[in-house]
């Protein structure tokens, strides 16, 4: 007897082609529910998390991952079950992802239907994304499950009154004023129905005692500001404008405050500690923000940029210098954190640095517009005038929104020995591009009236411009620019007349030899001659960069990704 | 049987084949229930269903209270039959670079001075590193009087690339022939009408604006009321490519998504003065209509829809203007060439909760028939359109939206045009709503919300219910979902009543036919004025028919980066005469009419004006 053979090789290479072909990966079970479960649960698809911060995209991998074990395991244990659908669906809630949540929360109803989170929470997203009337029935049938939870009586207060149902509003909203935790809130909205019913008297009274209770419920101001306005009290409605912010009443519900918890996250903070930098001007209350939001995620580098810069503002230097630096040691190329540490190594007066740190930044990004001028600034103050020409032509051809280097990139040049006639031709050209800013007209000006070039000088051209610029805006420099005008032009008598002008408004501020140097013009028109000074004063504030502010770089430069 | 092949006839080696045979067969389909059973384990779940652009039923509002319903009225896409064969370009490459979600707006004028209206299409362009198969243009159709279009653009000179944005008309010349404005993404132009043909001044007129500011909505107005026509221009977010990319907004759910305008800062208004000569001068920083934020120093504005009104009846027209995520400004004109922002303390800042809202489209009317005003701001998506209404005839506004039906059932659409329109001659002014999202898959992580939307159409049910405006469920084609955009309104077919243009982001515009059968008697107005405002910009007329007073205002300017019909139309419903017409000019003057025909398109020509 012949002994038992294997399979043939041609069936084993079949066999093993079957194995080596790509075959997809296992399926999600939640995106495709195991077979006991298909008819019970509704696949929830994975969406693309990568517009969430790190630790929301590890916590909903997370749960998916451990509640597919769970489905995938066979269990019949519903109420684990739910509670894994239920903790899903509150981190897809908190992030936005309204539809994921949704159907999430379908579930753990599905598998606990008498548990009255699961309906609530569904009740909720249906609210806030506007989808009342599914609200309205789920919030029927929380009700159902649970009569005594207070809050629901503030959501279906709220409910009523966004489809304009007043009166059940009214009622329900009645019954939540009666808790204390929720008086506020109650307060508020009822507030608002008497707004749309023009009773303003009870609005008044309504709102009025809603901000007692909850005085940090800036949002309260607004609609009580309505009020007063209706009731003719203007200062009243201006005042309570003047206070209004963003900030809505608070509301003791245990279950919506657990479902904002269920995941410490960092973003809020950052938004908090933004707002208080841009909106509020309030560094310390920024730092502890950024701070907290950084507990939870450190290597979160560009709110760490941040953070430096609201501990800079608050007047804590040394402390954003160890923030920025750490932030180039995980990241050297980090662009910003580069920026500011060569903004406050220059306030240090280590300019050699800072000019190091700029040619950094160039090269990682050849356009950046601040590092380009901030250079130039820098360069311009070492008297290296032509390279600060070329870093100011660089910065505006990076953005033409640089107005002050318009100006400066041709005063650099003038004082780089370029020919007065080609610094006039640019000159003018930039006057008739940019006929708002004035500091190009009071430098034409000056120029037309003091250049050694006969064929720049120009009185005409000179008073022409300063009889359309000093009216307009009569300042100190451009009625001293006037009146160089006018002596160019040989009227010295108008000239002294300006000239005593500009030293009546500005002789009980000026230091003595600044007032010195204005009499001695003064006495030149006196003297029917020209003063002689330079075209371009290198002490003259307007033509030329102001002294390093570190305080506006850290305050204002814009963050594309501030966290 | 053959016996010869009985099994105990086989040899040795054939039982032995078919042994193996029968085991290699256990095998294979051994091999295969496992290999099923692998597949059936690892295999990718099914795909997605594809997202079907499903129709949304507008919530019908929870409380059925209207005690009269809307007539039957259909409207119907007449687009192809009309000749209109426009698709909007948005530019749109995979890189979701925000300006390609905003364009673009339409207007309807008679640029041929015969009596009909033509209409002007506002288009986009390719962005220049990926150029497209096509060179799209902006478009202008002419009428033949029978709401028959054609194409005009090359002979007309309209034919023109560019990153089109809204439009602006009116005789800034007072040549007789209205000129025409183009906001856009870079920089603005102005194109004079010549008898037909438009050349381009726009640098001789100084209304070009900055290269790199993207400029929305514009309006010609006479806001110093020197008798010509100023132009006040709203532009939106100080937005770059570079910043765009950088930002990189994402949607949870999504991945890469189109930016929101609160990533962005804010922008300055401009406003032009005529000065006559056929240039501009700009008034801007003067004329109190640039907003700063006190603290950041950053401008607050993100402009969009514009409407001009004068809400506190001192003579003097005033602005309103629509921001995208900032407070709505209300600009009262002072009088001397300046104005006073006021939005706040007038109560059209924000909605009832203080918060600012996605503005987009504006309109304001007389829509209660009475001096109240209101003022419509379609809004964005989970955002109730605003519907500010002044009380007992004065400021400040308050946002009625919820109680006069048009809230609830607005809340889910993110809505772009608004128009106030009387689309079934009752004499009551109906509402519509022009919507559709910005995003393609929007539907994967908000069930509620899709990228094409339907209109929206509230009839006004007047004093007979508590509610004013009752949705209408079934306005014919209007229910289509559309990505919509500008709304805007002409008679193009000569028979009374409104029609409606429709432009869509990307998509091709529509022209839908007001098919009204309703037997309502109207009158149609158009007023001449003294030059240099022949077109009477600014006037208000009040009709008076059954005790009833209806208000209408000159003013092309509404809805969405678009621009309306001059001519004003009053529906009488079933009143046969008209009491009293009342016009009130633009320079103060005022004129009273008691005999005019009805059914008709009527010229009033304002006394010492040339016809």
């Amino acid at each position: 007897m012949k002994p038992q053979s294997f399979p043939s090789p041609a069936l084993l290479l079949i066999g093993l082609l079957m194995f080596a072909l790509p075959l997809p990966l296992p399926a999600d079970a939640l995106s495709r529910p195991p077979a006991t479960w298909q008819d019970r649960l509704q696949a929830v698809p994975e969406t693309d998390v990568s517009g969430t911060e790190r630790i929301a995209r590890e916590a909903i991998t997370g749960t998916r991952d451990r509640l597919a074990e769970l489905l995938q395991s066979g269990t019949d244990d519903n109420k684990n079950l739910a509670e894994g659908y239920g903790e899903l669906a509150a981190l897809y809630q908190l992030f936005n992802i309204d539809s994921a949540a949704a159907l999430c929360w379908e579930n753990a109803r599905t598998l606990q239907p008498a548990d009255f989170r699961w309906t609530y929470y569904a009740g909720y997203l249906a609210l806030n994304g506007g989808e009342t009337e599914k609200a309205l029935e789920l919030f029927q049938q929380a009700r159902k499950l649970n009569p005594d939870y207070r809050p629901l009586d503030l959501r279906m207060g709220q409910l009523w009154l966004d489809t304009d149902q007043l009166d059940k509003a009214h009622a329900a909203l009645q019954k939540a004023a009666n808790e204390s935790g929720l008086r506020a809130a109650a307060l508020y909205y009822l507030g608002q129905i008497d707004l749309l019913r023009h009773d303003y008297q009870g609005a008044q009274a309504h709102l009025s005692e809603a901000l007692r209770i909850n005085p940090q419920a800036s949002e309260v101001h607004y609609p009580l500001a309505q009020a007063y306005r209706q009731l003719g009290k203007q200062e009243l409605a201006r005042e309570h404008l003047a206070r209004f912010k963003q900030q809505t009443p608070d509301a003791d519900d245990p279950l919506v405050a657990e479902l904002e918890t269920v995941l410490q996250t960092s973003h809020w903070d950052f938004r908090l500690g933004m707002q208080a930098i841009m909106e509020q001007r309030d560094y310390d209350a920024a730092i502890e923000h950024f701070k907290k939001g950084l507990e939870i995620d450190p290597d979160n580098l560009a709110a760490r940029v941040s953070y430096a810069r609201a501990l800079y503002l608050g007047g804590q230097a040394d402390a954003a210098e160890e923030q920025l630096q750490r932030v180039l040691t995980r990241d050297p190329q980090q662009v910003l954190a580069n920026f500011f540490l060569a903004v406050l190594w220059e306030s240090r007066d280590k300019p050699e640095e800072a000019a190091a740190r700029y040619q950094r930044i160039l090269k990682l990004e050849p356009e950046h517009e601040g590092a380009h001028f901030y250079l130039a600034n820098l360069l311009y103050h070492q008297r290296r005038f032509r390279e600060a020409a070329s870093q100011y032509r660089a910065a505006l051809t990076a953005s033409s929104e640089i107005p002050p280097a318009r100006l400066l990139e041709l005063v650099a040049l003038h004082r780089a020995g370029d020919a007065d006639r080609d610094i006039a031709r640019q000159l003018e050209q930039r006057v008739r591009a940019y006929p708002d800013q004035s500091e190009l007209k009071y430098a034409l000006i000056r120029l037309r009236a003091l250049s050694g070039d006969a064929e720049v000088r120009d009185s005409f051209k000179a008073l022409t411009l300063a009889n359309e610029l000093a009216p307009n805006q009569p300042t100190p420099p451009n009625i001293e620019a006037l009146a160089l005008a006018a002596a160019c032009d040989g009227q010295y008598q108008q000239a002294a007349r300006l000239q005593q002008q500009v030293i009546g408004m500005v002789k009980w501020m000026l230091p003595a030899e600044k007032l010195q140097a204005l009499e001695t013009t003064l006495a030149a028109y006196e003297k029917d001659s020209m003063p002689q000074q330079p075209v371009w004063p290198a002490d003259d504030p307007l033509l030329s960069p102001l002294p390093l502010n570190p305080v506006e770089p850290f305050r204002d430069y814009p963050a594309a990704v501030p966290f | 049987m053959n016996k010869q092949n009985t099994p105990d006839r086989l040899t040795r080696g054939e039982a032995a084949i078919r042994k193996a045979f029968r085991r290699s067969l256990l095998v294979i389909a051994l091999l295969l229930v496992a290999s099923a059973l692998i597949y059936q384990f690892i295999r990718q779940p099914e795909p997605p269903p594809a997202v079907t652009e499903a129709r949304i039923e507008a919530p019908s509002a929870v409380t059925e209270t209207a005690t009269a319903q809307p007539p039957t009225v259909h409207f119907t896409d007449i687009s192809e039959d009309a000749g209109i064969h426009f698709n909007h370009v948005n530019g749109a490459y995979g890189e979701r670079l925000m300006p390609e979600t905003i364009g673009s707006g339409a207007a309807f004028l008679d640029y041929d001075n015969d009596g009909d209206q033509d209409l002007f299409l506002v288009n986009f362009r390719h962005w220049p590193d990926h150029p497209g198969d096509n060179t799209p243009t902006q478009a202008l159709y002419r009428n033949d009087g029978s709401g028959h279009f054609e194409d005009v653009s090359r002979e007309s000179g309209l034919d023109i690339e560019e990153y089109g944005m809204g439009v602006a008309v009116g005789d800034y010349d007072a040549d007789g022939w209205v000129d025409l404005f183009l906001s856009s993404l870079k920089k603005n132009r102005l194109f004079r009408n010549q008898q037909g043909q438009f050349r381009e001044v726009t640098d001789q007129a100084g209304v070009g604006g900055r290269q790199d500011l993207w400029s929305t909505g514009a309006a010609f107005i006479d806001y110093d009321r020197d008798g010509d026509l100023d132009l006040f221009v709203t532009n939106y977010v100080n937005w770059t490519r570079k910043s765009d990319l950088e930002i990189d907004f994402r949607l949870a759910g999504l991945g890469r998504a189109y930016g929101a305008p609160n990533h962005f800062t804010g922008t300055d208004n401009y406003l032009y003065r005529n000065d006559g000569n056929g240039r501009f001068s700009d008034v801007s920083r003067t004329a109190g209509i640039q907003v700063h934020d006190p603290v950041s120093g950053l401008p607050v504005g993100k402009g969009l829809g514009i409407i001009a009104l004068d809400y506190d009846r001192d003579g003097w027209l005033d602005l309103a203007v629509a921001n995208d995520t900032a407070r709505n400004f209300l600009f009262r004109n002072q009088g001397d060439g300046s104005f006073e922002e006021l939005g706040g303390f007038e109560g059209v800042a924000y909605d009832r909760k203080g918060k600012a809202t996605g503005g987009m489209g504006i309109d304001a009317a007389h829509y209660r028939n009475d001096r109240d005003i209101g003022i419509v701001i379609g809004n964005f998506a989970n955002e109730m359109s605003s519907l500010f209404v002044t009380v007992d005839g004065k400021p400040p506004f308050a946002d009625e939206a919820v109680t006069e039906g048009l809230g609830p059932a607005s809340r889910l659409a993110l809505t772009f045009g608004v128009l106030f329109l009387d689309y079934d001659l009752d004499g009551h002014l109906d509402l519509l709503q022009a919507n559709g999202h910005l995003e393609h898959e929007i539907n994967r992580v908000q069930a509620s919300q899709h990228y094409a939307q339907p209109a929206q159409l509230f009839w006004n049910c007047g004093e007979n219910c508590p509610a004013h405006f009752v949705a209408v469920k079934d306005p014919g084609d209007l229910s289509r979902p559309m990505v919509g955009r500008a709304a805007a309104y002409a008679d193009i077919d000569n028979d009374g009543d409104l029609d409606i243009l429709i432009s869509q982001n990307g998509r091709r515009a529509m022209l839908f036919r007001n098919d009204q059968r309703l037997g309502h008697h109207w009158l149609r107005i158009k007023l001449v004025g003294k030059a240099p405002n022949h077109n009477a910009i600014g006037a208000r007329v009040e009709l008076t028919a059954g005790g009833m007073t209806q208000t209408r205002d000159v003013m092309p300017t509404r809805s969405f980066l678009s621009q309306m019909e001059l001519p004003l139309t009053f529906g009488l419903g079933e009143h046969d005469r008209i009491d009293t017409l009342r016009i009130n000019w633009p320079d103060g003057s005022s004129q009273s009419l008691t005999t005019v025909n009805i059914d008709t398109t009527t010229t009033i020509i304002q006394p010492g004006a040339e016809p």
